[in-house]
């Protein structure tokens, strides 16, 4: 069952228990004191017309002592019965007086008493009792008392028609049937919009919930409310956020492992498709020696060329999984023994190195720190003219760090290549790479490098005016 | 012979190429990027193009244009063996894709398909003193007709088609008795000797040691 249902069903089942219970116990209640009201007013009743007559009968035996009326109490009451009653309702109150036999001695009542009348067993002399009865579809209060008309008594009994009161009962209960049904439809509509409204949230929560789980990253929750479930529709998206950037960036991560492959399968198979052909060529080609030499040279340096890529290679992936040892060193001085290993290249192109680095000690890896620069440095010697100038800067950057900069004046890189420089395999100028068996994999190491000593390498460079790398090393 | 240009950036491929190509008979004409390979194909026009799908200045899908307007059928050649480039290339036109590293023997059954889907082969064929009627099944040594058996005949146009490269026995086996043969290495053996005594091959047919045989012309 759905959540809005429950809520739903709950506090529908629960109005209806408490609101009927209410509702029972108050027209019940009602009835009740009406009823005793009524009672009360009967007994009061009653009493009042039971001394009225004994006071008469009194006031009667009194006179007749006088002037010798010749008349009994039967007489009395049958002759004068009557007159108590009209200052009631006549269709409401009646009287019906007994002997002690319990023969009618008057009565007013139109109604058919049954034999079963247990008001009229009354014991001591000013005993009353009172009964309710159904006679003939309409309910009466009965009330008894003894009546002692000097040395007779009798039974009067006064009845009341209290239909009525039952009457106002059943309307009661009638009409409350008709309230409940109204409110029960008002309350069912009124509760279903409500909940419906208020889990708006929640089911487009579920909606965009299940579009993420289904690859739509994307995707995110209105929120239309600052409550509990509003808050918990802001969590969501930045859930689903976090989500998203992460999946980027896998995909991102997949994307170029996936070119990296490409390319490191191209450039294997290119030298193994030399190697291949050429010692097929020797085994079943007719001898001959110039073609012997050439296959053979050709074989030799396309297998020292997959040589060095795996050098490189195993550069790349060592450094990226190592924890080097780090020691304090002096920059300057690793600058210093750099110029020197350089000095054949630069001899060859007759280009001036020039090493301006300021004295500066920090924790690095001195052999990785070396083949950074000298990798770099051997960019700039390439992409410098015959009698270029390549300038190595080092300088303290007070409270900061550590900035070297390696600046030549050669061709440069265009704006569009920038970017892409540091990812492996990516040369510039494929031509002249191939030449100098290069892989274009210098500065993927370079940029390992880098962020194993926690720097930061950003290039800058104009077609035909040179490249600039700056490196930056944080305290 | 059919002239055919390779282009192909890395010098040793090419150079390996070129050779084949000569030693089968062909002749080659070399071009390392696609603005030498535009320079050559304004000079002259080659029966087939061998084109390098990665070239230095161009994607060898751009060059493709220009040779399909030419006409000129082409075979890609790459180290790319993805799906997606095998398609693009066969979609603009290739007649073929190889992939490397590949083998020269290949290389040169792949042309020779190509070859002769674009131009009607000659039917009759020559090979130094050999005139061969591929419509008559008939071969003439100096004019005189030579009896030979069917697969006398398909060994002996194997070897001509693949001159100066050595042919291992069970390659032979392959291609002449078809490849669920099961026969032994022998029978190439057999029919060798018969070949070398009904053409006058003694001396043309060399062995080699350990593999197989190779047909050597006089050049």
């Amino acid at each position: 069952m759905k959540l809005w249902q429950k809520v739903f069903l709950g506090t529908f089942l629960l109005f209806e228990v408490l609101f009927n219970t209410s509702s029972f116990y108050l027209i019940e209640h009602n009835f009740n004191s009406n009823l005793s009201a009524v009672i009360e007013r009967g007994l009061s009743e009653q009493m009042i017309i039971q001394s009225q007559v004994r006071t008469d009968w009194t006031y009667l035996s009194t006179l007749n002592g006088q002037i010798q009326l010749t008349s009994n109490a039967q007489d009395f009451l049958e002759n004068n019965a009557d007159k108590y009653t009209r200052f009631f309702n006549s269709n409401e109150v009646f009287l019906e007086i007994l002997d002690n036999h319990d023969k009618t001695v008057f009565t007013s009542f139109p109604g058919k008493n049954d034999k079963n009348r247990q008001e009229l067993n009354l014991s001591e002399s000013d005993d009353r009792k009172y009964i309710i009865r159904d006679v003939e579809g309409r309910t009466y209060l009965f009330i008894s008392g003894n009546l002692s008309l000097g040395a007779k008594a009798f039974k009067l009994i006064y009845i009341r028609d209290i239909s009525k009161t039952y009457q106002d009962k059943n309307s009661q209960v009638s009409l409350f049937f008709k309230i409940n049904i109204v409110i029960t439809i008002i309350l069912a509509g009124g509760l279903y919009l409500l909940i419906w409204y208020l889990t708006r949230s929640i089911r487009s929560l579920n909606e965009s919930a299940r579009a993420i789980a289904g690859g739509g990253y994307s995707q995110r929750v209105p929120i239309s409310s600052s409550d509990e479930i509003g808050i918990l529709a802001e969590n969501f998206n930045q859930m689903a956020e976090a989500v998203e950037s992460k999946v980027a960036e896998l995909e991102e991560t997949v994307k170029s492992r996936q070119l990296f492959i490409n390319y490191l399968t191209h450039e294997l198979k290119t030298p193994l498709t030399s190697i291949i052909g050429y010692a097929d060529l020797l085994r079943t080609a007719k001898y001959n020696e110039e073609t012997f030499f050439k296959a053979l040279t050709y074989i030799y340096s396309e297998g020292k060329r997959l040589e060095s890529l795996s050098f490189k290679l195993m550069d790349l992936i060592l450094i990226g999984n190592k924890k080097p040892e780090m020691e304090y060193m002096d920059i300057a001085v690793i600058c210093g023994e750099l110029e020197a290993a350089l000095k054949p290249q630069l001899e060859n192109k007759q280009i001036t190195l020039l090493v301006k680095a300021e004295s500066y000690t920090m924790l690095l890896e001195r052999d990785l720190f070396k083949l950074l620069c000298s990798n770099l440095l051997d960019n700039a010697i390439k992409a410098s003219d015959i009698g270029g100038q390549i300038v190595l800067r080092g300088s303290v950057i007070k409270d900061m760090g550590y900035v070297l900069d390696i600046q030549d004046h050669g061709v440069g890189i265009s704006s569009e290549n920038i970017s892409r420089i540091f990812e492996p395999f990516f040369v510039v100028d494929s031509i002249q790479s191939k030449a100098n068996h290069g892989f274009g994999l210098g500065l993927a190491i370079c940029a390992e490098i880098v962020r194993l000593h926690e720097g930061q390498i950003d290039v800058e460079s104009k077609l035909c005016e040179g490249t600039t790398v700056k490196i930056r090393f944080f305290k | 012979m059919d002239n055919i240009l390779i282009i192909e950036d890395d010098k040793a491929i090419s150079d390996l190429i070129l050779w084949n190509l000569e030693l089968a008979g062909y002749k080659g004409q070399q071009a390392y990027s696609g603005k030498e390979a535009q320079e050559v194909l304004t000079g002259f026009n080659p029966q087939l193009v061998l084109l390098d799908i990665s070239l230095p200045d161009m994607e060898g899908f751009e060059l493709m244009e220009l040779l399909m307007e030419k006409a000129l059928p082409v075979i890609f050649l790459t180290a790319r063996n993805s799906l997606s480039d095998k398609l693009k290339g066969l979609k603009m036109g290739a007649d073929d894709y190889i992939v490397k590293p590949f083998e020269a023997l290949e290389l040169l059954a792949r042309i020779e398909v190509v070859l002769r889907r674009n131009t009607r082969a000659p039917e009759v064929t020559r090979f130094e003193n050999l005139e061969i009627n591929t419509e008559e099944r008939s071969v003439r040594k100096d004019g005189t007709l030579v009896e030979l058996t069917m697969k006398e005949y398909e060994l002996m146009l194997l070897l001509i088609k693949h001159r100066n490269k050595a042919l291992s026995r069970e390659k032979i086996l392959e291609l002449v008795w078809s490849y669920d043969y099961l026969g032994e290495t022998r029978t190439v053996d057999i029919h060798i000797q018969k070949i070398r005594k009904k053409l006058g091959w003694e001396e043309q047919i060399k062995t080699v040691y350990k593999y197989g045989y190779r047909l050597e012309d006089k050049a």
